[in-house]
C-alpha cells in the first residue's frame, strides 16, 4: 500500500485522475510531476518569506516572458547555458564526468577573440564562421589535454577537467590584463572584437542574437546524431557497458577521445557565443558560472539533447524571471537558487520512481 | 508436528502477470526443501516474500504456527529467517569477522571486541563445518568462500530457516560438494534449508522433499526418495523433456583445421601467466570441449582467442595465418564469434535494446548502417528475424535486453553470433544458470552448428556438457591442458584424477595466502 501510495504520488500528481488497475501514467510525466511539485515546495518557502506565492510566481512569468525584452533576454540566457549542457550531457552519455565547461567556455571565447581582433578583414559570413570554427576547437583542444591524461596515464576527468578551468580562467585574466588590453581603455578587456565576427542580432532593441538558432541547431544536430549514427551507437554501449564494447570490436579509448573533444568543442561554443553576440570583447567574469550550471542542466535533461533544451530554458527562465520577482514582490533573489536547488533535487530523485517501474515492468516481462 | 514454516495461499500480482498463485508450501525441522522451477516460475517472487522483500496480496505465513506478517528483511531474520542471495552482500574490504559481525558487533563498553567476536564465529563454523579464516579480507576469497561467509553470518545470527537463492550457480564443483556437507550438518543440528535450483542432479542428491512450481503455480511436492529426474523434469517443463542432448557417434569426419594455436601463453589480470603455452587445432565441423575447474585459465585462453587479450606468447593460427595480433574487430571479420560467459556484463548491454543488441557487432555493416548513418528499419528486421528464427521470448525488440530472462539472452547472443556465417565459434559456460528447456535449444544449436561446418571450441565447468557435446575433450589445469582425448577413449578415472590434481594445487595456493 505504502509504496503504492509512493508510486502514484511521483507519477500521477500532475495527472491525478482514476486508478483503475492497470492504469498507469506514462513515465515520461514523471519529471514533469518532480517539476511541479519543485514548485510547489518552492511555494511554501516563499509563504515563509510572507509574500504570496501566486503572485511571485506570476511575477516571476512576467519577468521571464512578460515582454518582447524579457522574452529575448531569457532566450539570450538559454544560448550559453544550452550549448554548455550539451556539451556536458554528451560526456555523461559515454560515462564521462567533463565538469571543465567553464573553462572551455571561456577558451571558446579566446579563439572568437583571436578572430575578432587579429582576422576582421574577413567579410561577415566567413568572420563569423571562422570564430565559431576556432572556438570549438580551442574549447575540443583544452578538453583534449584532460582527455590525454585520461587515456595515456588514467588520470580522473572529473579533476583535470576542473583544475584546467582555473587554469582558463588566471590565462583570460592574463591576456586581457597584457597582451590583448585594449591600449584605450583602463579596465583589464580587450578592444572591441571586428563587426564582420559578431553575430547578428534578431530582434530589434533587444540582445537577442544569432547565438540562440546556433545552439538550437547544435541540440538538433546532436539529437539526430546520438540516435542515427554508428558513432552514437557506440558512445551509448561505451557508456552503458565498456566491456561488452570491446568484445563488439568498438575501441572504447577512441570513442571516448571523439566524445571529450566534441563535448569540449560545444562548451566552446558556448564561449564563441557569449563573446561574438552579446559582449564583442573578452572580458573576465565572461562565463558567470555557465560551466557549472551546465552540470545541473545536463543531470535535468537526463543527458538528451531536448531534455538539456528544456532545461537550460527553465533555468533562464527562473534567472531572468528571478530578477523580475525581486523587483515587484521584494523576494530575495536567493530563492531563485532556492528553486534551482529543489528542481534538481525533485527530478533527480524522482529517478526512484522511473527505476522502480523500469524493475516492475522487467518484472512482470520476465516472469 | 508442526511445520517450521507453512505458506497457504500465496498469492502476488504484477501489473499484468501472476507471479505467485494460490502457493501452499510448508518446510519441517530438519528438512531441507528444494524449490524447483524454470526461470521465471516464480521462486525468487516466492522467496522475497518469505524473505519479507514483497508482501503478498493474499495468503498467510505461519512460522512455527504463529502468524506473521514479515515487512522487511528485519522482520524476517528477527523470526529466523535468513537468505543467502546469488549475489552477497558482503563489504569486500572488511574482514570475514567484520562482515559476520556486521549490523550485530560484539562491545565492551564503546570497543568492538575482535576477539571475543572472532572466538563465537570460530564455535559456530566448528559446529557446521564452515571452513573459513575469520581475519582474511573478504575481498581475498574466492566466490565458494564468500558464500560460505554468507551462511556462516546467518547462522551466527540465529537463523532456523535458511534460504539459498541456485546457491550452486555460482560455484566450482567441488565448492559445491563443501556446501552439500554443510548443508547436511545443519539438517543434523535441526535447521530447515530451502534450496531453489534448477539443477535436477543436485536437488536429487541433497533434498528430502521438492516442490515444484511452474508459471506461479504449486505442480507438486513429492518426497525425494520417491521421484526420479524424469519424473521431475517433466512436472518443471510441463511435458517429456530429452535429458541429454549429445552428439550422435556416427558424424562425418572432421574437416580441415580452421584455426591453430601453438605454445600460447597468456596474462591474467593481475599479471601472471595464466595460459602457460597451450596447442590446439580447431577442425571445421568439430567440437572440442574443454573442461576443468574455474579460474585455471580458460576465461583468458577465450578472451585471448577472441582478440580481447593479446597473447604474450605463442601463436594463434587461422587457415594457416597469423592471427595472433589481430583484434577483436578483425577476428570477427575472419568469421570468429564468441559468446562469453558473462552474459550481462560482456555478451549483452541490458540497458539497450533487444534490436541494439542484435546489431552490437554488425551495426557497422551494411545495411544496418551506410555512411555512419544507423538504417533503424533494417536493424529493427533483422532483429524481428532474429528473435522469430531463435525463438527468444521478448515482449518487443524494442524492450530493454534487461527484461529478457538468463535463457532468452542467451539465445539472443547466440542468434546474433551464428545468424551470420560462422567459421570458429567459441563458446564459454554456454548453459550456465539456464533452465532445463532453455539448455535443450542451446545444446541443439551448438550440435547444428558444428553440423554446419562450423568448429566449436566448448569451454564449460559442466564436465556433463563437455562430454555430451565434444569430440575432443580436454582438460585445463593451471594454464595447461593436463588431458586430451577424443570422446571415445575417455577415461573417466584419469579426467577426475586431471580434476582433482588441480585441487591440490589450489590448497597449496591458500596455505601459501
Amino acid at each position: 500500500m505504502y509504496r503504492a501510495l509512493k508510486t502514484r504520488l511521483g507519477a500521477g500528481s500532475g495527472a491525478g485522475g482514476e486508478q483503475r488497475p492497470g492504469w498507469r501514467p506514462p513515465a515520461d510525466l514523471i519529471p514533469v510531476a518532480a517539476v511541479l511539485l519543485a514548485f510547489m515546495a518552492g511555494a511554501g518557502l516563499i509563504a515563509l518569506a510572507g509574500v504570496s506565492p501566486l503572485r511571485a510566481y506570476a511575477n516571476l512569468l512576467l519577468g521571464a516572458f512578460g515582454s518582447r525584452n524579457a522574452i529575448a533576454e531569457t532566450l539570450v540566457k538559454t544560448t550559453p547555458l544550452l550549448l554548455a549542457g550539451l556539451g556536458t550531457a554528451v560526456a555523461f552519455r559515454g560515462r564521462i564526468v567533463n565538469i571543465g565547461a567553464e573553462g572551455q567556455i571561456l577558451m571558446g571565447a579566446v579563439g572568437a577573440t583571436y578572430v575578432g581582433l587579429y582576422m576582421g578583414q574577413l567579410t561577415p559570413v566567413a568572420g563569423i564562421l571562422l570564430a565559431i570554427t576556432t572556438g570549438f576547437v580551442l574549447g575540443a583542444l583544452w578538453v583534449g589535454i584532460a582527455a590525454a591524461l585520461k587515456l595515456r596515464f588514467g588520470a580522473s576527468e572529473l579533476i583535470t577537467t576542473l583544475m584546467l578551468n582555473y587554469i582558463a580562467i588566471e590565462l583570460v585574466g592574463f591576456l586581457i590584463a597584457g597582451p590583448w588590453k585594449d591600449p584605450k581603455a583602463f579596465n583589464p578587456f580587450t578592444a572591441l572584437i571586428a563587426p564582420a565576427v559578431r553575430l547578428p542580432v534578431l530582434m530589434s532593441g533587444t540582445r537577442l542574437h544569432a547565438g540562440i538558432i546556433l545552439a538550437l541547431l547544435a541540440t538538433a544536430v546532436l539529437s539526430y546524431v546520438l540516435r542515427h549514427t554508428v558513432y552514437g551507437f557506440q558512445l551509448g554501449v561505451v557508456g552503458a557497458n565498456p566491456k561488452a564494447a570491446s568484445y563488439s570490436g568498438i575501441h572504447n579509448s577512441r570513442v571516448i577521445l571523439g566524445t571529450m573533444l566534441l563535448s569540449g568543442g560545444l562548451a566552446g561554443l558556448a564561449g564563441v557565443s557569449e563573446l561574438a553576440g552579446l559582449h564583442y570583447r573578452l572580458l573576465g567574469g565572461l562565463s558567470a558560472g555557465y560551466g557549472y550550471t551546465a552540470i545541473a542542466i545536463a543531470l535535468l535533461g537526463r543527458g538528451k539533447p531536448f531534455g538539456v533544451l528544456a532545461a537550460a530554458f527553465l533555468f533562464a527562465a527562473l534567472t531572468v524571471g528571478g530578477d523580475g520577482m525581486q523587483q515587484s514582490s521584494a523576494v530575495p533573489v536567493q530563492v531563485v537558487m532556492i528553486i534551482e536547488g529543489l528542481l534538481l533535487l525533485f527530478v533527480l530523485g524522482s529517478e526512484v520512481f522511473r527505476a522502480r517501474r523500469k524493475l516492475a515492468d522487467s518484472k512482470r516481462e520476465g516472469a | 508436528m508442526t511445520p517450521v514454516m507453512q505458506l497457504s495461499g500465496i498469492t502476488k500480482r504484477f501489473p499484468g502477470v501472476i507471479a505467485n498463485d494460490g502457493i501452499d508450501f510448508d518446510l519441517a525441522e530438519g528438512e531441507i526443501h528444494a524449490l524447483l522451477g524454470e526461470n521465471g516460475a516464480g521462486k525468487t517472487t516466492l522467496m522475497d516474500i518469505i524473505y519479507g522483500l514483497l508482501r503478498p496480496d493474499e495468503g498467510e505465513i505461519r512460522v512455527r504456527g504463529q502468524l506473521c506478517h514479515l515487512r522487511s528483511p528485519l522482520d524476517a531474520l528477527a523470526r529466523g529467517i535468513g537468505m543467502v542471495h546469488q549475489h552477497f552482500m558482503l563489504v569486500s574490504t572488511l574482514t570475514v569477522a567484520e562482515n559476520i559481525m556486521l549490523g550485530q558487533e560484539l562491545t565492551r563498553g564503546p570497543f568492538l571486541a575482535p576477539r571475543e567476536a572472532s572466538r563465537r564465529i570460530a564455535q559456530v563454523s566448528s559446529q557446521y563445518g564452515i571452513d573459513v579464516h575469520p581475519s582474511y579480507e573478504v575481498s581475498q576469497l574466492s566466490v565458494g568462500e564468500q558464500q560460505r561467509v554468507e551462511i556462516l553470518r546467518l547462522l551466527y545470527r540465529g537463523a532456523e530457516i535458511l534460504i539459498l537463492d541456485e546457491p550452486t550457480a555460482v560455484i566450482t564443483p567441488p565448492e559445491a560438494e563443501s556446501l552439500f556437507c554443510t548443508l547436511a550438518s545443519m539438517r543434523r543440528l535441526g535447521k530447515s534449508v530451502i534450496f531453489i535450483s534448477h539443477k535436477l542432479k543436485e536437488v536429487m542428491a541433497i533434498s528430502d522433499r521438492v516442490t515444484v512450481l511452474r508459471r506461479g503455480k504449486v505442480v507438486g511436492t513429492v518426497r525425494t526418495g520417491e521421484t526420479d529426474e524424469r519424473q521431475l523434469a517433466q512436472m518443471m517443463v510441463g511435458r517429456d523433456v530429452v535429458l541429454s542432448v549429445a552428439r550422435s557417434g556416427e558424424g562425418q569426419p572432421p574437416g580441415a583445421v580452421v584455426a591453430e594455436l601453438r605454445g600460447l601463453q597468456v596474462q591474467g589480470d593481475r599479471g601472471n601467466l595464466a595460459v602457460k603455452g597451450v596447442d590446439l587445432a580447431l577442425r571445421a565441423g568439430e567440437i572440442v570441449g574443454v573442461a576443468g575447474v574455474d579460474g585455471n585459465g580458460q576465461p583468458e585462453l577465450a578472451e585471448s582467442l577472441a582478440g580481447l587479450r593479446r597473447p604474450c606468447g605463442g601463436q594463434m593460427l587461422i587457415r594457416g595465418e597469423d592471427a595472433t595480433k589481430r583484434d577483436a574487430l578483425q577476428l570477427a571479420g575472419c568469421g570468429l564469434r564468441y559468446v562469453p560467459a558473462d552474459r550481462t556484463a560482456r555478451g549483452a548491454v541490458p540497458s539497450l535494446s533487444v534490436a541494439d543488441n542484435a546489431v552490437l557487432k554488425s551495426h557497422r555493416e551494411r545495411p544496418y548502417s551506410r555512411y555512419g548513418i544507423l538504417n533503424h528499419p533494417a536493424i529493427r528486421r533483422f532483429a524481428q528475424q532474429l528473435v522469430e528464427d531463435y525463438d527468444v521470448r521478448c515482449p518487443s525488440v524494442e524492450a530493454p535486453a534487461a527484461s529478457l530472462s538468463g535463457g532468452n539472452l542467451q539465445k539472443l547472443i547466440l542468434g546474433r553470433e551464428t545468424a551470420s556465417r560462422a567459421d570458429i565459434l567459441i563458446v564459454e559456460h554456454p548453459t550456465r544458470g539456464l533452465d532445463v528447456s532453455a539448455t535443450e535449444y542451446v545444446r541443439r544449436l551448438l550440435l547444428s552448428q558444428a553440423d554446419a561446418g562450423t568448429a566449436v571450441l566448448l569451454i564449460s565447468a559442466d564436465l556433463e556438457e563437455v562430454l555430451a557435446l565434444s569430440d575432443r575433450v580436454a582438460v585445463m589445469h593451471d594454464g595447461r591442458f593436463v588431458y586430451e582425448a577424443p570422446r571415445e577413449s575417455v577415461d573417466l578415472g584419469t579426467l577426475g584424477l586431471a580434476m582433482a590434481g588441480l585441487e591440490q594445487a589450489r590448497g597449496r595456493d591458500c596455505t601459501e595466502l
